[in-house]
């Protein structure tokens, strides 16, 4: 992610905001945008709800490549 | 004693209606009763007194197995589906890619640590058997979801943990916290979408 940050030269509010809405969730994510401003807030519900929407689906696909990769 | 499981599935869901019903009331005691208590911590915590006063068995029902191999993952697709994609796409391509390089290295920093752990102590990681597997699976996909706390404090019941309803109690108080603060100054952004995701 900061990789990808750097090469985007992304502005350190999308990269804090993407990270929470990927760790944090619905809840978390608002209070880091609203950090920056506090009319960013939305931006945060926004990304973390697309972070749910895709997490079920990547949880899955992350557990299926722990079950290949694990000896035995 | 309650054994039969359709009959707990009915008690457990009027439960869940009363308590979200009540949660919406406009009557002023009923509204200052939830903002001292709030409705989740209800949620988990009546059904608790169910089991410790015996009115159901949660040892014996399978209606937990039927709940988290069935329900869940439909409940979970549900959850997914009102996302706002139109404005989730105006915020731009560098957000959205950012946001998608999170998501891909939270997704293979999982399997990967496993492979490096698995190089030098095999032995830790390779008791994931078929059921193993499948349990971590269900885990990560669960522990990006709110519903993840309801399946933890099963787990830790399952155990006979005696501090669960503390537990209950800690995790639904920190979650309130959160949603506090999300709430302060923003005339219940977060709260009006979805109405039983309030943190």
């Amino acid at each position: 992610m900061l990789t990808t940050a750097r090469l985007l030269r992304a502005p350190v509010f999308y990269l804090a905001v993407g990270s929470e809405a990927n760790i944090g969730g619905a809840a978390s994510a608002p209070v880091v945008a609203s950090a920056f401003h506090p009319s960013l807030a939305p931006v945060g519900v926004l990304l973390a709800v697309l972070g749910y929407a895709l997490g079920t689906y990547g949880g899955w696909l992350s557990g299926q490549l722990m079950r290949l990769v694990a000896p035995a | 004693v309650i054994t039969d499981d359709a009959v707990v599935l009915g008690l457990l869901a009027a439960t869940l209606g009363v308590v979200f019903g009540t949660a919406r009331s406009e009557r002023p005691a009923l509204k200052a009763f939830y903002r001292v208590v709030p409705p989740l911590l209800v949620c988990y915590f009546v059904p608790a007194l169910y089991n410790s006063f015996g009115l159901v068995d949660g040892e014996r029902s399978q209606l937990y197995f039927v709940a988290s191999r069935y329900l869940l993952p439909a409940t979970l697709v549900l959850l997914t589906l009102p996302t706002d994609m139109p404005a989730v796409i105006r915020l731009g391509p560098k957000a959205l890619v950012l946001f998608l390089a999170g998501t891909v290295s939270v997704i293979l920093g999982g399997p990967l640590a496993i492979l490096i752990v698995g190089l030098f102590s095999p032995e830790t990681v390779c008791d994931l058997g078929d059921q193993g597997g499948q349990r971590v699976a269900d885990r990560v996909g669960e522990s990006r979801e709110a519903e993840a706390d309801a399946d933890d404090q099963h787990e830790v019941r399952e155990r006979r943990d005696p501090c669960v309803g503390a537990f209950e109690l800690l995790h639904v108080l920190a979650q309130r916290r959160d949603g506090g603060r999300v709430r302060t100054g923003r005339s219940g952004w977060v709260r009006s979408g979805w109405r039983f995701t309030p943190w």
